[in-house]
């Protein structure tokens, strides 16, 4: 079971977003999409998704092209969770909730919902407010329950475009441990991180995109290095363990350039 | 619903009593009750709830509360298709191509729309394209009018085109009646769709949701129940704009749950204020469509109000 992107290309007018773009995630792991603002690491989140066509190249699940695959079995195996997502109506937490299941309707008869419902909420601590309506949350609340509502597909594949935005340093830990839960259970989990420490610490591997391509992958200790921070980034950077044997990776300053 | 249903029949310039439906033993009584108040009743319900639902779907589609058939145009379309038919005397020789012409128009309306504005087109773009479609209608309907040397059926166009339940027949309910019927059906299978759409555009299709089908359902269904409509009753307006808002305190705002009640609602509005005109002083009875208008244009100023508060 994999997810792969093959040589994706994508352009927007004279803008190139991603080039060569040549990836294989694997399922039970946590994989961290890190880079400046504007490398391309949505833009490539989108592709893998199903989400948005490259001009070249191919995305593939489980050595079939994404594009063959119908949207309905698709959605069932690839959860996606995009950046900054809205929440148009004032409806309740539960219902918006429930929408995760939405995928399984129809599919192999009737299917047990309430179960993946009720423990997606539990996970990110959103439970008690599953009588409360959307307009009513706050943005770190709302970004919990879309969280939920991500989890409680139960595909294979999670996709989250920065699920840590506007989540305090509590909430930020008990998401990164869901996404940890469900890569203990198999599930492939890709986010989108900016916090550096923070992807060091939960992930299994770190892809870095700069200008819409990657410039290194592997493991997190590999991979964040003090030339890679200021080459990529533009910072100096202090890299170091914390007590507890936790890698650390802390901007300190903007890198002088020459 | 049922109660409204039954005062409608028996309310008019004169009061007949329901239980006249059963005792046919006054024939002019018998004649007016089935002839020209059941008609009109249930022409009434017809035209309330396809509006109704299809200001509830277009509201979910566009995630936007200030959307209607009326405000995007829609109407004026139908109403466009309409007298382009009456005008060419088609309906003289087949009367059945005023509501298909209707129909068609509304139709390609939509698409038009759909189309102009784009897949992830925000609501207000959708809106200020409505609003265009909608003059460009008018400004046609008014160019047909004016091409029209007889003023007797010039006359005709503009009575019809200001909305109204009055004098028709069961051949009118006849004509509407399946294609509002068929219509609402398609926009009812788009609930589990606008649910997801909650999310935006991005989620819904992560979710398995086929927004092209989405629309081609959406344009279709709404063409069909407005047209027929329109082609029935000419323009009412607001209808589909007033009903979900009524509606949403008392149900929750979840898309998929305000299908069935909006339409239920739609056609108790549209009874209670075709009643209510009946009652109205003075020989000329106030167009049903005037009405509504009447009543419509405040409660949608009202709305902005309230919405910029909210969201400020």
């Amino acid at each position: 079971m994999s997810l792969a992107a093959r040589n994706l290309h994508v352009t927007i007018g004279d803008r190139r977003l991603l080039a060569d773009i040549d990836l294989t995630f694997q399922q039970g792991k946590v994989t961290a999409l890190v880079g400046p603002n504007g490398a391309g690491k949505s833009t490539l989140l989108s592709c893998l998704a199903g989400l948005r066509r490259p001009e070249s190249g191919a995305v593939w699940l489980d050595e079939r092209p994404l594009d063959a695959i119908p949207i309905e079995e698709r959605a069932r195996r690839l959860a996606v969770l995009p950046q900054g997502a809205e929440i148009h109506w004032n409806v309740f937490v539960r219902s918006l909730v429930e929408l995760g299941r939405a995928p399984w309707r129809g599919a192999r008869g009737k299917v047990k919902d309430i179960g993946p419902v009720e423990s997606a909420m539990r996970r990110v601590d959103v439970a008690h407010l599953a009588d409360r309506e959307a307009l009513t949350l706050s943005g770190g609340e709302r970004g919990r329950t879309l969280m939920a509502r991500a989890l409680a597909v139960e595909a294979c594949w999670l996709l989250a475009d920065e699920p840590l935005a506007g989540l305090d340093p509590l909430h930020q830990l008990t998401a990164l441990a869901a996404l940890r839960g469900e890569a203990a259970n198999g599930t492939g989990v890709l986010l989108v991180i900016h916090d550096l420490s923070l992807a060091a610490q939960w992930a299994d591997e770190v892809i870095v995109l700069h200008e819409g391509r990657v410039v290194a992958e592997g493991p997190p200790e590999k991979v964040l290095t003090l030339s890679l921070l200021r080459d990529v980034y533009g910072v100096e950077a202090y890299i170091g363990r914390a007590p507890g044997g936790a890698l650390l990776v802390q901007p300190l300053a903007p890198a002088l350039r020459g | 619903m049922l109660l409204l249903a039954a005062v409608s029949i028996g309310v008019g310039k004169s009061w007949i009593p329901p239980t006249a439906f059963f005792s046919p033993a006054d024939e002019a009584q018998w004649l007016v009750l089935t002839q020209l108040r059941l008609p009109r009743t249930l022409l009434a319900i017809i035209v309330g709830a396809s509006l109704g639902i299809a200001g509830a779907v277009m509201q979910g589609y566009l995630r936007n509360p200030l959307a209607d058939p009326g405000v995007l145009g829609v109407s004026t379309c139908a109403a466009l298709g309409a007298v382009l038919s009456l005008r060419l005397g088609l309906t003289v020789t087949t009367p059945w191509t005023l509501p298909v012409l209707a129909m068609t128009v509304a139709t390609t309306a939509v698409m038009l729309l759909m189309v102009m504005v784009g897949r992830g087109g925000s609501a207000i773009t959708f809106i200020l394209a409505g609003v265009m479609v909608s003059a460009v209608a008018g400004a046609l309907t008014s160019l047909v009018l004016s091409l029209t040397d007889d003023p007797y059926a010039a006359a005709e166009i503009i009575n019809w085109l200001m909305g109204a339940l009055t004098d028709r027949s069961f051949d009118d309910v006849l004509f509407a009646a399946p294609f509002a019927a068929a219509g609402m059906a398609l926009l009812l299978t788009t609930g589990r769709s606008l649910d997801a759409l909650t999310l935006g555009e991005e989620t819904a299709r992560s979710l398995g949701v086929r927004l092209g089908r989405l629309q081609l359902t959406i344009a279709v269904g709404i063409g069909a129940a407005v047209g027929a409509c329109v082609a029935a009753a000419g323009v009412i307006g607001f209808v589909g704009l007033i009903v979900p808002h009524l509606l949403r305190p008392l149900i929750g705002e979840q898309p998929s749950r305000l299908l069935v009640p909006t339409a239920l609602a739609g056609a108790a509005l549209v009874l209670a204020a075709d009643t209510a005109v009946r009652l109205s002083p003075g020989a000329q009875e106030l167009k049903l469509g005037v009405a509504m208008a009447l009543l419509g244009g405040p409660f949608f100023l009202a709305l902005l109000m309230r919405l910029r508060r909210r969201l400020v």
